[in-house]
């Protein structure tokens, strides 16, 4: 489980986050590349892009690559201007156990097309929504960086909409790992 | 009183003036004065009419009124000279520009009539011809003389006598002899100008062959029947035949004749025809005579073939004799060929219809007997593949000449279309990437109250 901290809302959207049956990732990536492949055939016609379907699913999976943990939840936690102002420096650190509380996220992300290293296009801008609902989380701070997350129970829902694609998922538990290291930590400001 | 005198003199004047002008109206008299009162061109006889005295200053003077010469068919400038010092030349048309060298054609007014000296002749003018042609005087035009009937020599002699060139000169078949004019142009009796050409138109002979058919041999005493024919035939042709033993036949309408050859031997029979200005005579006809009736055959084979590839005679005489000559004719006109066999080979060279024969010989050189004539057809060898290639090729070149124009049509829209395709492999061969880009979303934290419920010491719990 030591690749629990880096779930992203691709496996989220795909399937059971502990599982990540390639199967239902390919049929979300197949999905969004069909629609993604008539934006490009408009962009680029000279490429048959028919041929390239995989590679736009493929594509299409990593606009969706968004670090539950790094991506979403620290960037929210540190957002709250609170925790920055209670929490001292303190050699020996702090562990901070936070309420229960709704992390939300929006994104919209997409591809860029460029052509011999010139950016000529801009497709596929995804619309991806996510809430996400924690209890018992806690965060190891020393000298103004988060440096662990204690994980509690998370659990939420998202929705995935493209064009004419939509897609909404209820993500029930997801499971983290009790202790996720953060490396040199990440500053809470 | 002064002014009554200058009245009077004035009234003088005047009535002298209209009496001298009553008197230049009549006929034969020339005014002169002195001064002149307008410019004159008669200066010839001006030393005719000098005034007396100063006193009188006007006098009349009765003098013949000269005759207008002849200038037509003269040159501008010898009629210049002619009329020079008497009279004036003037063109009737004043706008066309006169030459010396053209030729006055006609004038106003006539030669021989009279006019006052100075006058002006109205000239009509020809404009100059080519220096080479040139002449002051119109050709005088010849008759044309008639030809027709004459021979062809005599008619060019005539021509050439007279002034005229020989023209065109045409052939046209006839019944008159060779070479007589049957028709010319110009016909008498229209004029020419000398040198100018005569044409006409000569007789051809109609030429014709005459042959004489019949039976080539017999027995003695058959009696046998020989016809002249006459190619292409004329009305009221007398004919007559020699039958090869001293027997000559009456000149007769008749073209057919009956015969019966009393003795065994070999006669040419000839026929003979004479017609209004032709007569001709036929080629012989060999007729055997012999107790024993000879028939000789010959057979081609094949009776067609193709120019270069030999044909197979065989001759045959019926009842068969031993030891006989033959001698063929192939019709070609080649050599006779004798031969003392009955099979030979021939060859013909061109494509063409032949008529060919064989003459049998008896050992006894006295019967020959001819065969019946036989015709054989050469058609033409089929050419060398290069000559049908070009031929081929001529017969089909618009069509070949269209494909090649498509063709280069094709290749050039398939080179253009390759090179859309090379830019457009080389556009898709440029490198393409789709890089995902994930911008920073928007977050957002709900919760209730304060977002932490408790903080810990480490230092506490790590001890």
């Amino acid at each position: 489980m030591a690749e629990t901290d880096k779930i992203t809302l691709a496996e989220l959207f795909a399937g059971d986050a502990k599982e990540h049956p390639s199967a239902k990732r390919s049929a979300l990536g197949h999905n969004l590349a069909l629609k993604i492949k008539v934006e490009l055939s408009a962009e680029q016609p000279q490429v048959d892009w028919n041929s390239q379907i995989d590679f736009l699913a493929g594509k299409a999976m990593e606009m969706l690559r968004i670090p539950l943990v790094t991506g979403i939840l620290v960037p929210a936690w540190r957002l709250y201007e609170d925790l920055d102002n209670r929490i001292t420096d303190d050699g020996d650190g702090k562990i901070v156990w936070l309420a229960q509380h709704v992390v939300s996220s929006e994104h919209h992300p997409h591809l860029d097309v460029v052509c011999d290293g010139v950016h000529t296009a801009e497709v596929a801008s995804l619309d991806v929504s996510a809430d996400f609902t924690l209890s018992g989380f806690g965060l190891v701070v020393q000298r103004g960086k988060i440096t662990k997350i204690r994980a509690g129970t998370i659990e939420g829902s998202g929705s995935l909409g493209f064009k004419s694609f939509r897609m909404e998922k209820t993500f029930s538990e997801i499971k983290l790992a009790n202790e996720i290291e953060l490396g040199e930590g990440i500053p809470l400001r | 009183m002064k002014d009554s005198c200058g009245r009077i003199w004035w009234l003088i004047r005047k009535l002298e003036a209209m009496v001298v002008g009553a008197l230049l109206c009549l006929p034969g008299l020339l005014h002169a004065q002195t001064p002149e009162l307008a410019p004159s061109k008669v200066q010839a006889n001006a030393n005719l009419a000098k005034p007396q005295s100063a006193a009188a200053s006007q006098t009349m003077v009765f003098v013949p009124q000269p005759k207008i010469p002849n200038v037509t068919g003269f040159t501008v400038l010898e009629a210049q000279r002619i009329v020079a010092g008497h009279f004036t030349l003037a063109a009737a048309d004043r706008r066309s520009k006169i030459s010396l060298q053209d030729v006055i054609t006609d004038q106003l007014p006539k030669p021989d009539t009279t006019a006052k000296a100075g006058a002006e002749i109205e000239i009509w003018v020809k404009q100059r011809a080519p220096a080479s042609n040139y002449s002051p005087l119109p050709p005088k035009l010849l008759p044309v003389p008639n030809l027709v009937g004459h021979t062809r020599e005599s008619a060019i002699e005539i021509l050439n006598a007279i002034g005229f060139s020989v023209g065109k000169m045409g052939t046209q078949e006839s019944e008159e002899g060779d070479g007589i004019v049957l028709s010319q142009y110009p016909t008498p009796p229209a004029t020419a100008a000398p040198k100018s050409p005569v044409s006409f138109t000569v007789s051809k002979q109609i030429q014709r062959t005459l042959t004489v058919t019949g039976p080539a041999s017999c027995k003695p005493g058959d009696t046998l029947t020989f016809v002249a024919h006459l190619d292409p035939p004329f009305p009221s042709t007398r004919y007559q035949f020699t039958f090869g033993d001293g027997i000559t036949s009456n000149w007769d309408f008749n073209p057919a004749r009956v015969y019966a050859f009393p003795a065994d031997g070999n006669y040419e029979v000839r026929a003979f025809a004479a017609w209004d200005g032709g007569k001709a005579e036929s080629e012989p006809l060999t007729v055997t005579v012999h107790s024993i009736g000879y028939v000789a055959t010959l057979t081609p084979s094949p009776t067609q073939q193709t120019e270069g590839k030999a044909i197979q005679f065989h001759a045959e005489l019926d009842p068969a004799a031993e030891n006989v000559h033959y001698v063929f004719d192939f019709g070609d006109k080649t050599k006779l060929q004798p031969s003392d066999s009955p099979d030979l080979l021939h060859v013909y060279s061109r494509p063409g219809s032949y008529t060919t024969r064989v003459s049998i010989s008896l050992p006894d050189h006295e019967h020959k007997i001819m065969s019946a004539p036989t015709s054989v057809t050469i058609v033409a060898a089929e050419p060398p593949l290069v000559v049908k290639t070009g031929r081929w090729l001529n017969e089909n070149k618009h069509w070949i000449i269209g494909g090649v124009v498509l063709l280069s049509c094709g290749f050039a829209l398939g080179g253009i279309h390759d090179t859309w395709q090379r830019n457009r492999r080389k556009l898709a061969r440029s490198k393409i990437e789709l890089r995902p880009v994930i911008p920073s979303g928007k977050l957002r934290v709900r919760v209730q109250g304060r977002l932490w419920s408790r903080i810990e010491s480490l230092r506490g719990r790590n001890g």
